[in-house]
């Protein structure tokens, strides 16, 4: 695998890390946003529930004193009788203005506790998910960023010698061979793979090339900044 | 009371991780198919029935108001 494959590879695991962070990031915030929001539509329906009980308590106590008044008079009792028909009308009114916010509290009570259910799972599988493919990538990152160096310097050091570099690059493409196998099952890498990462250093330093060296002092100095930048 | 943004947010966000999904393929490819079918599928999948289970509770909550208003 030459190096720019290998950096192609790093900035696309890099990349898709990036976007699942971002995802469970958008989530959470969408999750907590709806949970407020229905939260307090169901508070306000439940409010709305009081305000309107009161109205027709009020309303009824109104319609009451009235066929009272009406009930004592013993003549040119026309305005009574307009005053028991406009109570009932007022007392109807409150009825079904009750009856809806009832309704509408059955509504956001249960559009509540069903979007609470769905949540409950969506956070699960969003939190399993991310977490493992958020691990496994940053897994594959580091290791990806450690080729590299190997290709890099089989380069320099073919320029040199003019031995090897076939026999580091097919062992840098078998780790990642592996490991990407290990990556999509979500779990760790292997010691097969460290392993062939460390028969890679293991040929490198028979060489004890001071060149080599120099190259990877200044590789090791790239990956404390891509660490950096990965935790920033 | 509205759910149009928490929708529209869950809408983007699995917009912009399939976007990215479909513009990083690398490694092996039959190795990336097992992870974006173990992990990334799931992931998308959860957003899309969280897009809907938001959908219908707007619904709801847009029927409640409607009875409040009468």
């Amino acid at each position: 695998m030459s190096a720019d494959a290998v950096k192609n590879e790093v900035r696309a695991v890099r990349d898709l890390r990036g976007a699942v962070r971002r995802y469970a990031e958008h989530i959470r915030d969408a999750d907590a946003d709806s949970r407020r929001e229905v939260a307090a539509a169901d508070h306000e329906a439940r409010e709305a529930v009081e305000r309107r009980r009161s109205q027709l308590h009020r309303a009824e106590q109104e319609l009451r004193q009235a066929r009272s008044a009406l009930a004592q008079c013993q003549e040119n009792c026309g305005g009574l009788q307009r005053a028991v028909a406009d109570a009932q009308e007022r007392q109807a009114q409150a009825k079904r203005q009750f009856d809806n916010a009832r309704r509408a509290a059955q509504l956001t009570s249960s559009a509540q506790s069903d979007l609470l259910k769905v949540l409950q799972t969506i956070d699960a599988v969003v939190g399993e998910h991310s977490s493992v493919a958020s691990s496994a990538l940053a897994t594959l990152e580091i290791r990806l960023c450690q080729l590299p160096h190997f290709d890099l310097g089989a380069a320099v050091h073919n320029a040199l010698l003019g031995t090897g570099v076939a026999a580091e690059i097919a062992v840098s493409a078998m780790g990642i061979s592996k490991l990407a196998g290990n990556v999509s099952q979500g779990a760790l890498p292997t010691a097969d793979h460290v392993e062939s990462i460390s028969q890679v250093q293991d040929l490198q330093a028979e060489d004890g090339q001071q060149l080599w060296k120099e190259v990877e002092l200044d590789n090791r100095k790239r990956g404390y900044a891509d660490d950096g930048e990965v935790e920033a | 009371m509205s759910l149009q943004e928490p929708i529209r947010k869950v809408e983007s966000a699995r917009i912009e991780l399939n976007r990215v999904a479909a513009n990083t393929q690398g490694w092996s490819d039959g190795q990336r198919a097992d992870f974006d079918n173990q992990r990334m599928k799931p992931l998308s999948d959860a957003g899309a029935r969280m897009a809907a289970a938001l959908m219908k509770a707007q619904e709801q909550c847009v029927a409640a108001r409607r009875l409040l208003a009468e």
